[in-house]
């Protein structure tokens, strides 16, 4: 899988590549406009993330140049601004998906996931992990003995573990995925331990695998 | 009472004050004047009196005197009371039966060896017509003149303060959000010229003041972005990293929460800045209802966390109102954020709504906290938990919309109302 993150903030690309590299992800790094456009020319990606204020242009520039060109690269745009005009506009200009800084890596990550998946035509819409299998488009998890019933925050919670998988994940990037709201106004984390031993007990044998990162988080891994 | 109107009524009352003393003034001055003649005329008259009196030679030349000269009176000295100075006095005339006044001066002199006092008079009958007749054409003039001042004085001031006015009008409508800058119209009376000059300057300088400080807010928290996305970003690949120890884990995690903090601050500054500078202009109907829900939604984890309840009651299934839905939900969820956080355990949030307005209302603890300031930013009465920055949003958002917000405290409950219905 290929991803090009075209980002004027050297230290931010570098962080975003060495957090996706050992996904399974190559990522390279544009860091201008130009760069960026010679690199969509010459190859193919599987994401692009497109960082709005660029030198010598904007992301969204890039962006009505891709669909000009009909390219299929998938393509998250990524904002300092939060502005509701941005968001707006580049979904209306075919981006797959809007993030706007500061984010975690590891919503970042589920999202390119989730961008490359829906764009794999020919591809399965399951994800697999040991015997825990997630149809997403079903929206339904099984295991080793068949389905299991999940609430809607255990299925949201699973999923992001998957697509975060062998990635310590922090029980903030866990509460904002799933709150939408920013960890802050939660006076504790008690809620996600919950789920987690829910689903943890759901998930059986399989269940294992979630680990408890003593203090911070949790991580999905064999 | 208008300026204009003041200075009129004021000039015209005392320019009549001013009148009514004149009057019996120069009355006074008048009489003076005339007495004065008059004393004038009986002393020359009184000068010719012992060039008579030579002339008289018997008793019979002094009956013939007496009964020849009108204007004199020869009395024995005995039976009158001598006046050296000239005297008024009023008696009867004699051609008419009528009492005047006459002016008198009298002589002593010696007539035949026998002491007489000689009076002479003289009628001021016309004097006073005299007088009357001044004073009336006077009280004419006067009157012209003062109707006459009065109108010229209202007409000059009303032109002088045109200017004026124009730059009342001028500051009334000064608003200070408004990048358009009104030229103010310079007035040919030098003082009101500098009067238009020094508000054009302080208008464009503090609109530059109040345009940079929002600039910079904006730009600081802009610029705040990258760092903090940059630190959050580094924190989450050392957590990624092997063998942490249990103390390195709890060092992180203490950052995460300072920089949750900070994003959290820094976002909300940032929304009031645009909110502050209109970039949410677009206003649709909204229905409350469904921003309710919707809120609800989103805070569901947050809810859940603390074992709280909402409960919702709604005047009617849709209630609109006209607003920016971005805005409304952000400050629907503010409002009901706020009672999540400052409310215990298990606790039940009542949020209801009908055509006029919304109520969120959570039980709690009086604090002790004026109205007004509840809604002020970071009110460090209530730091710790949040960015401190949520209820000022709320505010700014209902000013926006002129929507009146309120709060209060009763029978154990933190009651917010936002009413847009007035």
């Amino acid at each position: 899988m290929k991803i090009l993150i075209v980002e004027d903030e050297q230290d931010l690309a570098r962080s975003i590549r060495q957090y996706l590299q050992n996904q399974n992800y190559l990522c390279e790094i544009a860091s201008t406009v130009q760069q960026g456009r010679e690199k969509i020319e010459y190859f193919d990606y599987d994401c692009i993330l497109l960082d709005i204020m660029l030198p010598g242009g904007t992301g969204l520039q890039l962006l009505e140049e891709l669909k000009r060109d009909k390219k299929t690269d998938g393509v998250i745009v990524i904002s300092a601004k939060n502005s509701l005009e941005d968001k707006i506009y580049s979904l209306k200009s075919g981006a797959d998906d809007y993030l706007s800084k500061p984010f975690h890596l590891a919503e970042l990550s589920a999202r390119v996931e989730s961008v490359i998946r829906r764009r794999q035509l020919n591809g399965s819409n399951d994800i697999h992990f040991q015997d825990i299998k997630i149809d997403i488009q079903a929206k339904t998890v099984s295991i080793e003995n068949g389905e299991i019933n999940l609430t809607k925050t255990e299925y949201d919670l699973l999923l992001f573990l998957m697509m975060n998988k062998g990635k310590v994940i922090s029980k903030n990037a866990i509460a904002e995925h799933l709150s939408g709201q920013s960890a802050m106004y939660l006076d504790n984390f008690d809620i996600i331990y919950a789920h987690v031993k829910n689903l943890k007990k759901k998930l059986g044998l399989q269940g294992n695998y979630i680990r408890t990162i003593y203090g911070t988080g949790y991580k999905l891994s064999e | 009472m208008k300026l204009l109107n003041y200075t009129s009524i004021r000039y015209l009352l005392f320019t009549a004050l001013l009148l009514l003393i004149s009057g019996p003034v120069f009355y006074v001055v008048l009489d003076k004047i005339f007495i004065r003649a008059i004393d004038k005329d009986l002393v020359q008259q009184a000068k010719e009196i012992p060039l008579h009196i030579s002339s008289i030679n018997s008793e019979r030349d002094l009956a013939l005197w007496k009964a020849l000269d009108n204007d004199l009176e020869i009395i024995d000295a005995d039976s009158v009371l001598f006046h050296s100075n000239p005297f008024t006095e009023k008696k009867l005339r004699k051609d008419k039966n009528k009492k005047g006044n006459f002016r008198i001066l009298q002589k002593q002199t010696n007539i035949l060896g026998k002491n007489y006092v000689i009076q002479i008079e003289s009628s001021m009958i016309e004097k006073e017509d005299l007088i009357k007749t001044i004073l009336f054409i006077q009280l004419g003039l006067f009157l012209f003149l003062l109707l006459g001042a009065v109108g010229i004085n209202y007409f000059i001031n009303k032109n002088v303060l045109k200017p004026f006015y124009g730059s009342l009008t001028f500051l009334q409508q000064f608003n200070l959000e408004s990048t358009i800058e009104e030229p103010l119209e310079m007035p040919k009376i030098v003082e009101f010229k500098q009067l238009n000059q020094s508000i054009q300057q302080l208008t464009t300088s503090v609109r530059k003041a109040y345009f940079s400080q929002k600039e910079f807010i904006e730009n600081a928290s802009h610029e705040l972005q990258t760092p903090l996305t940059t630190l959050k970003f580094k924190l989450e690949l050392l957590l990624q990293e092997q063998n942490l120890s249990q103390n390195q884990s709890l060092l992180i995690s203490d950052m995460y929460k300072v920089i949750e903090y900070m994003d959290e601050l820094n976002k909300n500054l940032l929304l009031l800045s645009k909110i502050e500078n209109g970039q949410f202009a677009s206003t649709e109907a909204v229905n409350i209802t469904d921003v309710v829900n919707e809120v609800e939604e989103d805070l569901s984890l947050i809810i859940e966390s603390k074992s709280q309840n909402i409960r919702k009651t709604f005047s009617a299934e849709n209630i609109f109102l006209n607003s920016n839905k971005m805005l409304l939900k952000i400050l629907v969820n503010n409002l009901v954020l706020n009672a999540l956080q400052y409310s215990e355990v298990n606790a039940i949030i009542y949020i209801s709504a009908d055509n006029n307005m919304l109520k969120v209302c959570n039980p709690g603890k009086p604090i002790n906290v004026s109205t007004d300031k509840i809604f002020s930013r970071f009110n460090k009465k209530f730091s710790g938990k949040g960015s401190g920055l949520g209820l000022s949003i709320v505010k700014t958002i209902s000013e926006l919309y002129n929507y009146k917000v309120s709060y209060e405290y009763s029978s154990g409950n933190h009651i917010f109302k936002l009413v847009w219905n007035n």
